[in-house]
C-alpha cells in the first residue's frame, strides 16, 4: 500500500492557564487535544466529528501547523512537517488549504472576489498578472458563479455564494489536502445541501482530500469516507461511514447520532438524551472522560481510562463496553415518509436530475 | 378555537434607494393558546422581520405599512408606545438566535434577569426578585442557579447561555414567545436539549410559541402549525404533521430535500437551487418560479393565490397536486 497522504500520531496541543498578572504562575493545563492519531488516504473525506470544545478545530489547525502541537507528528505525503521552517514549510502550504466556517469573517471586505482569489497565488509567486486573472475566472467558474462575480466585494454576496468563494480561494493553488472547519454550520440547510453537493462534485474532479470539520452526523454521513468521533480531546470511536451509521459502538457516538433532529412528527419526543454539557477540557474526568454523562458507565469506566482499540478491521473504539453495548438504535422508530411526500419527492428529484443533466 | 394571536394581512416595507420594498408582504397567520406555530424559510424570506412587526420593534427606515395584529382582542399596531412596552416582555417574549450577544457582557446574568423582573413589578424587593431568578435558572435545569447567579455571560456554554435567555424572557410568565432561530448557533446534541427544555416549560406554563427556523427537522420537533415562508409571503401553510405527510409546495419539497438524511443510501442531496430574491428584484408572477422544478409559462405571469386544498391545508401554488399536473403534463 501506498503512503496516505496525511499521518497523525500522538498529536497533542496543551494551553498552560496562567494565574497573576507579573508573576504569572501556570496553574493548569487545557489539554485540547491529547493525543491523537488518524490518516487520511488520497482522495479520502475524513470527518472529524464532536460538539464545541471537543479539539477537532485544533486538530484541523495543528494539521496545518497554524499552530504548534505539544506533541505527536504529522507526517504529509510521507514526510514530517512538525519541524518544518522556511522555504519548504512555505512550499508546503501551497499543498494543504483550509476553508473556515464563518463566511462572513473569513473573507476580507474591503478586497474584491477577484482580489481575494488571487492574493494566494501572488503569494506563493504562481504565474504572470495574466495568468493569474484567468485563473480568478477559472475558480468562479468551478465553483459555480460568474466572471463578472469578480469585480465585486464579499458583501455584496449571500453566505452559500461567499462559502463559494472561500472554496475557490482555498482551491487557488491546487491543493491536495483541504481541510474545512465546518463549512456548512453557519449557513441555511437548504444553502448546506448546495455546498456538500459542490464539495462532492469538486472532490471528484480534482482528486481532493478532504478533512471534514463538523458537528453534525447527518451532514457527515453525506460527506465522509471515514468517520473519526471526537471527545474532549481524544478520538474515542473511529470507522469506515456506513460502519459507524449501521452499528456505533461508542456511547458518545450513540448521543450524536440521537441528537440529530429529524423531519419526522411522529417520533417528535421519543428520543432520550443524556444530559449535560461536556466537561471543561482543563479538569477531566478521571477513568472514561464521556462516563459523567454515559447511560451504560459502571465502576471500571470512572477508573480505567479506555484505549482505542480495534473490534472489526478499520473500526475502532474507545468503550470498556463496547461488545456488550445493547444494539445500537439507529433503526427505532424510523418512519418512512407517507406516500404522498414520497411521490411529490420523487417527482422532485427527477426534475432536479434532468435539470442538472441538461445543464451540466 | 380562540386565537391568542392572529396577525391579518400585515405588511413592513422599507425604503430604501430603490424605492420602497416589502420584506413582508401580506402575511395572514394565527396561533392558539398553548400551541407552536412553526415559520419555516431560507434567510431573507422575512420570516425574522414578521416576528419582529409584531413585537412593533422594525428597525429604522422600515414601517408598517399595512394590516393588523390582533393579540387577546386588542390590535398591537394601534397601542400607544407605553401600552406596547407592558406587552413587550411581559405577555410577548423573544429569545434570538445568538446567545453571546444578546447578553450584556459586563452584567452578571443574575443582575439581568432581575433587571428584566424589575421592569415590569417594581413593587418587589431585592431579595425577593433574586429568589425568583434563581428559581426561574432551576427552572430551565440550570445546575447549581444559586452559583450561576453570579457569574458573567462569559463564564458559560452557549447551551447554557441560551437557558439563560429562556429564562429571562420566561421571567414574567409570558403568554406567547417568539423564538427565533433559538438553536441555529448550538451544537445538535444542545440543541436537542434546548427543544426538549421549551416543550416541557410549554406544557406547565400553556404559553405559545411562535418558532422561526430555517430547518424543518426542529419544526418536525416542536409544531403543531408550520407556515413556510419565501420572498415576504406564507407559500404554505398545514399543521405539523400534514406539512411532512403531505407537502405541497415545491419550496417546502426542496426545503425538505435538502435535509441530509440518515437513513438515506443516495449521497446527493436535493439542494434548491439558487437563493431567495432581494425584496427589490422580485420576479413577476410566482415568486418561487425561477427556483423550481415545476414552473411553466403560467407560473411567470400569475401570482398564485394561497388557496385552500382541503383541511385546512393551504398552498400558494398554481401547479398543486403536483402529481396530477404532472400526469397532465405527460398527456
Amino acid at each position: 500500500m501506498s503512503t496516505p497522504l496525511l499521518e497523525v500520531e500522538n498529536l497533542a496541543k496543551h494551553y498552560p492557564v496562567k494565574r497573576g498578572l507579573v508573576m504569572a504562575k501556570t496553574v493548569g493545563m487545557v489539554r485540547a487535544v491529547d493525543g491523537v492519531s488518524f490518516s487520511l488516504d488520497r482522495g479520502e473525506t475524513l470527518a472529524l466529528v464532536g460538539e464545541s470544545g471537543c479539539g477537532k478545530s485544533t486538530t484541523a489547525r495543528l494539521v496545518l501547523r497554524l499552530i504548534e502541537p505539544s506533541a505527536g507528528t504529522v507526517r504529509f505525503e510521507g514526510t514530517d512537517i512538525t519541524a518544518m521552517s522556511g522555504q519548504p514549510l512555505r512550499r508546503l502550504r501551497r499543498r494543504m488549504q483550509i476553508v473556515f466556517q464563518d463566511p462572513f469573517a473569513s473573507l476580507n471586505p474591503r478586497m474584491t472576489v477577484g482580489d481575494i482569489l488571487e492574493e494566494p497565488l501572488i503569494v506563493h509567486e504562481i504565474g504572470d498578472r495574466m495568468a493569474r486573472r484567468a485563473r480568478v475566472n477559472q475558480l468562479l467558474g468551478l465553483v459555480g458563479l460568474a466572471s463578472y462575480h469578480a469585480q465585486r466585494y464579499p458583501h455584496e454576496f449571500s453566505g452559500g455564494q461567499r462559502q463559494r468563494i472561500g472554496i475557490a480561494r482555498a482551491l487557488a493553488v491546487e491543493p491536495a489536502l483541504v481541510v474545512c472547519d465546518e463549512p456548512v454550520s453557519a449557513l441555511d440547510v437548504s444553502i448546506q445541501a448546495q455546498v456538500v453537493n459542490l464539495l462532492k462534485d469538486l472532490q471528484a474532479r480534482l482528486g481532493l482530500s478532504y478533512l471534514f470539520i463538523a458537528h453534525d452526523l447527518a451532514v457527515v454521513k453525506h460527506m465522509a469516507d471515514r468517520v473519526a468521533v471526537m471527545y474532549l480531546g481524544k478520538i474515542v470511536e473511529v470507522a469506515p461511514k456506513d460502519a459507524l451509521f449501521a452499528n456505533p459502538r461508542h456511547p458518545y457516538t450513540r448521543t450524536l447520532l440521537l441528537a440529530i433532529p429529524r423531519p419526522d412528527p411522529h417520533r417528535r419526543g421519543a428520543k432520550q438524551l443524556p444530559g449535560g454539557d461536556m466537561p471543561s477540557p482543563m479538569n477531566p474526568p478521571p477513568g472514561c472522560r464521556f462516563h459523567t454523562r454515559c447511560p451504560f458507565a459502571t465502576d471500571i469506566c470512572k477508573s480505567e481510562d479506555p484505549p482505542l482499540r480495534a473490534i472489526e478491521s478499520g473500526h475502532m473504539t474507545a468503550c470498556h463496553h463496547a461488545e456488550t453495548l445493547p444494539a445500537a438504535v439507529a433503526a427505532e422508530g424510523v418512519h418512512a415518509a407517507s406516500p404522498a411526500a414520497a411521490l411529490r419527492l420523487a417527482l422532485y428529484a427527477e426534475r432536479r436530475g434532468r435539470i442538472t443533466a441538461t445543464a451540466g | 378555537m380562540s386565537d391568542l394571536l392572529s396577525i391579518e394581512g400585515l405588511r413592513t416595507v422599507f425604503r430604501t434607494g430603490n424605492g420602497e420594498v416589502a420584506a413582508v408582504d401580506g402575511v395572514s397567520l394565527s396561533v392558539a393558546k398553548g400551541k407552536t406555530l412553526g415559520i419555516v424559510g431560507e434567510s431573507g424570506c422575512g420570516k425574522s422581520m414578521l416576528s419582529l412587526s409584531v413585537m412593533r420593534l422594525v428597525p429604522q427606515p422600515g414601517r408598517i405599512a399595512a394590516g393588523r395584529v390582533m393579540f387577546d382582542g386588542r390590535d398591537l399596531l394601534t397601542l400607544p408606545p407605553a401600552g406596547m412596552r407592558d406587552i413587550r416582555g411581559n405577555r410577548i417574549a423573544m429569545i434570538f438566535q445568538e446567545p453571546m450577544t444578546s447578553l450584556n457582557p459586563v452584567f452578571t446574568v443574575g443582575d439581568q434577569i432581575t433587571e428584566a423582573m424589575r421592569a415590569h413589578d417594581r413593587a418587589a424587593s431585592n431579595a425577593e426578585l433574586k429568589a425568583r431568578a434563581i428559581a426561574a435558572l432551576g427552572r430551565v435545569r440550570i445546575p447549581a442557579p444559586e452559583r450561576r447567579f453570579d457569574e458573567y455571560p462569559h463564564q458559560m456554554s452557549g447551551g447554557m447561555r441560551q437557558r439563560v435567555m429562556i429564562a429571562m424572557a420566561l421571567a414574567c410568565e409570558p403568554d406567547l414567545l417568539i423564538a427565533d432561530e433559538p438553536t441555529t448557533a448550538l451544537d445538535v446534541t444542545v440543541q436537542a436539549q434546548i427543544l426538549d427544555l421549551l416543550r416541557d416549560l410549554q406544557q406547565q406554563t400553556g404559553m405559545a410559541i411562535i418558532l422561526i427556523t430555517h430547518d424543518l427537522g426542529v419544526v418536525a420537533e416542536m409544531a403543531d402549525e408550520v407556515a413556510v415562508m419565501y420572498a415576504g409571503r406564507v407559500v404554505e401553510r398545514a399543521s405539523g404533521t400534514a406539512i411532512f405527510d403531505d407537502p405541497q409546495h415545491p419550496y417546502t419539497l426542496g426545503l425538505l430535500g435538502s435535509i441530509p438524511k440518515l437513513e438515506e443510501t443516495h449521497d446527493r442531496l436535493l439542494a434548491i437551487e439558487g437563493a431567495v430574491p432581494a425584496p427589490f428584484a422580485l420576479p413577476q408572477g410566482c415568486r418561487f418560479h425561477p427556483r423550481c422544478v415545476f414552473a411553466t409559462a403560467a407560473c411567470e405571469r400569475e401570482s398564485p393565490p394561497l388557496r385552500d386544498l382541503g383541511r385546512g391545508h393551504l398552498a400558494a401554488c398554481l401547479r398543486a397536486p403536483l402529481e396530477a399536473a404532472v400526469a397532465a403534463e405527460a398527456h
